[in-house]
């Protein structure tokens, strides 16, 4: 993104739809870092940043103004764990880059390459008001390691890339054991020998690639995030005993169904997760204790929680952050369970997530310093009846156009037209 | 997937009473009654149940009163793929097509002997089918594309029976007047898109205009998660059309879920609506039910509370859940 913005304004092309200094003023403003709303708020974008966002804000002169009256006004969502850009169409294995099953490395792997702007995907998230995210790999069937994944936006230029390698993704639980060869132990005795690798302690018949060894050292030196996939509280707890055993691990967990049950534990571990907001289903013997009050709970323990979708539709649906959190505020109005309040649930699509995976300085809120990216909504961003109107990123003005706002327009009437539908654009 | 032809398998002898899928679609859902069809992967699935959404120790015990049978279908890419990938009919969608209308042709046949009161051996695939020949067993037919609805309506009137309902109907959108012009509901997701090739395009106010064309339009779910939410898709929906100008009133959008839905089942005189003489199956919610921010706090299913938000004793908590981590807490 940052690369064409620049060449753009080297040739003087200040066209609007490059603008990148712009205030949004009057709308009930949304800061994300789970402050309240704030009544008559501006935010002031400037060279693509935010440089102030609140109420009484001075607007240089010169700038160009929206008018947000009676709107809300949010940072772009970050989508806390998803396979945005990945897939043109799962079902279709050309265009699905999630996992590589006959490849020959498995950490060496980078998939930065492999996000696709012009995948539907990226304008059908971007629509609904996600600007960033975050982007894994899958493991292929007979590895732990996925490999390395990055931090993107959604916009319609052709750089998505905000943070190439910023993690490496690990499966663990019932699905890493299963890729380990059959149990957990399995599990941890590939782990640490892919450690001693890296570390150049390897025996004389590695397991590793000497690519996916070196590819390792970042993480095994606390220089790489590493986000790990488990679900049950056993499971969360030996992920937590691995980091006493490896301190210098920078450990996210993502999923964790369970997590409501270890979460003091977590929370002294100071590690975030990117928990699936919804699960409520025993749908294996590691999610039998899932509940839709897990991210209320992990919030009240002092855990780090933002919201992420592993394995729920996680190539397509992040237009799904803001129902997802909408649903956590409403069990703060049933008794018994946990949920978030309105601007914590926000905070769990916006500023957690960026946090968890070391970019709260970056994006994830309308602070100071913070990219441009700002969407202004016609309602309550968490309301079902609500949508994006507006999407800046990087204070670049995006298109809302999809393929499939496309097909509505051209077949809104339905009636015989002179020519075939085929000529109606 | 042993054969694409196989209407002789009924899903209530694969019901699970004890899924604890029931508990969440109760508390979370207010859904009251659900139909279970079997897979899309063979042409004829199967014949599917309707279910009232209490907790018994049998399937039996569950069984919507007097609810017909219904025939699960499917077009397109599931059985061309799961039998192409052996080199099987049908590896195509002309195959459907040929292994449909062979079956049917054979269905018409073993129907005309029973109509003669000839004798027959018992055909359980044929049983099936003549039922739908007959107008006893509802046509719920997954299928995606507009273009292939269209085939199937063709073949329905070549055989003499009727399609009920299309499930997915991604492209509905497209066909909606020839929908209503024969008298087809459509159940529908409001915003899933993209996973296979023909859902591909799938568009956000699918069910908008499907209603906006007159024909009949129902929120689905097909999904564990979804039956929870189906207030919340209606909702979804209900507002994207708006945003084009479709200004359907809330209650009108309410039938996606309650009545139409029901008609589609062949129950709409039992219950989906709150008139008189129909059975209590009720949902008290805690706020407006398009609000994603609202829950149900009661839901009666013929009179009897079966869910109290404020009451812990009136939860449902499946066998497998108690003594289990959370022991059912689905909230």
């Amino acid at each position: 993104m940052m690369r064409a913005l620049v060449s753009a304004l080297a040739l003087g092309a200040a066209s609007p739809a490059l603008a990148q200094t712009l205030a949004i003023t009057g709308s009930k403003l949304v800061i994300g870092d789970g402050s309240a709303p704030i009544e008559n708020g501006t935010v002031l974008i400037i060279n693509g940043r935010v440089t102030a966002a609140g109420k009484g804000i001075a607007i240089p002169a010169g700038t160009e103004t929206v008018d947000a009256k009676g709107k809300w006004v949010t940072p772009g969502l970050v989508a806390g764990f998803t396979r945005v850009g990945l897939a043109g169409v799962d079902a279709v294995d050309p265009s699905n880059d999630t996992a590589a099953n006959g490849a020959a490395f498995q950490i060496a792997i980078d998939i930065a390459p492999a996000i696709n702007p012009d995948h539907p995907a990226m304008a059908i998230t971007r629509a609904a008001g996600v600007t960033r995210a975050i982007v894994s790999p899958d493991a292929a069937s007979g590895a732990i390691f996925g490999g390395q994944g990055a931090v993107i936006d959604t916009g319609s230029d052709a750089d998505p890339i905000t943070k190439p390698r910023a993690f490496m993704f690990v499966e663990y639980g019932e699905s890493g054991a299963r890729r380990a060869g059959g149990s957990r132990p399995a599990w941890f005795a590939g782990f640490r020998a892919a450690v001693a690798e890296a570390r150049g302690l390897g025996g004389e018949n590695p397991l590793l690639r000497k690519q996916d060894a070196q590819a390792l050292l970042p993480v095994v030196n606390g220089q790489m995030k590493l986000l790990v996939h488990a679900e049950s509280a056993n499971d969360i707890r030996g992920l937590l005993s691995l980091k006493r055993e490896f301190p210098m691990l920078d450990l996210v967990i993502v999923g964790a169904a369970e997590g409501w049950r270890v979460a003091d534990a977590l929370a002294a571990a100071k590690v975030p997760i990117l928990a699936s907001a919804l699960t409520d289903l025993p749908n294996s013997f590691e999610q039998l204790g899932s509940t839709q009050s897990n991210v209320g709970r992990m919030k009240a323990a002092g855990v780090t929680v933002g919201i992420g979708m592993i394995d729920d539709e996680d190539t397509r649906q992040a237009q799904y952050s803001a129902q997802y959190a909408g649903n956590l505020v409403a069990l703060t109005r049933v008794p018994g369970a946990t949920g978030l309040d309105w601007n914590a649930a926000f905070a769990a699509i916006s500023s957690k997530p960026a946090e968890a995976i070391g970019m709260g300085g970056e994006i994830g809120s309308l602070r100071p310093g913070r990219r441009g990216d700002v969407v202004i909504w016609d309602g309550d961003p968490l309301e079902l009846s609500s949508a994006a109107q507006a999407v800046w990123i990087d204070g670049v003005k995006q298109s809302l156009s999809t393929r499939q706002t496309r097909l509505r327009d051209r077949y809104a009437d339905p009636a015989a037209e002179a020519l075939p539908k085929a000529y109606v654009r | 997937m042993t054969n694409a032809v196989r209407p002789e398998v009924w899903a209530e002898h694969s019901v699970w009473p004890q899924d604890p899928g029931f508990s969440r679609a109760l508390a979370n859902g207010g859904v009251t009654a659900l139909q279970i069809l079997p897979g899309s992967a063979n042409l004829f699935g199967g014949r599917s149940v309707t279910l009232k959404n209490v907790y018994a120790n049998t399937v039996q015990g569950m069984k919507f009163p007097g609810a017909p049978y219904g025939l699960k279908m499917a077009c397109g890419e599931n059985p061309k793929r799961t039998y192409g990938g052996r080199g099987q009919m049908p590896q195509t969608r002309m195959g459907n097509m040929a292994v449909n209308r062979a079956t049917w042709i054979r269905a018409v046949d073993y129907k005309r002997k029973l109509d003669k009161g000839e004798t027959v051996t018992r055909d359980l695939q044929m049983e099936t089918l003549a039922g739908v020949l007959s107008g006893e067993i509802l046509v719920h037919n997954h299928c995606y594309r507009a273009d292939e609805m269209a085939q199937v309506i063709d073949m329905a009137k070549e055989f003499g029976y009727k399609v009920t309902a299309f499930h997915h109907a991604v492209e509905a959108y497209k066909i909606a007047p020839l929908l209503k012009e024969n008298d087809i509901c459509s159940a529908m997701w409001a915003d899933w898109w993209g996973f296979k090739m023909e859902a591909y395009d799938a568009i956000n106010e699918n069910i908008p205009l499907v209603h906006k064309a007159g024909a009949c339009a129902i929120v689905h779910s097909d999904d564990a998660n979804g039956i929870q939410r189906l207030n919340q898709e209606a909702a979804k929906a209900l507002a994207d059309g708006r945003r084009v100008g479709i200004n359907i009133p809330d209650e009108v959008a309410w039938t996606w879920l309650s009545f139409n839905p029901a008609k589609a089942l062949g129950i709409a005189d039992k219950t989906g609506s709150l008139k008189p003489g129909k059975m209590a199956d009720v949902v008290l919610w805690n706020g407006n039910p398009l609000s994603v921010y609202t829950r149900p706090e009661k839901v009666w299913v013929d009179g009897a509370l079966m869910f109290d938000a404020k009451d812990p004793k009136r939860r449902p908590v499946s066998d497998f859940e108690l003594g289990q981590p959370g022991e059912g807490d689905v909230k």
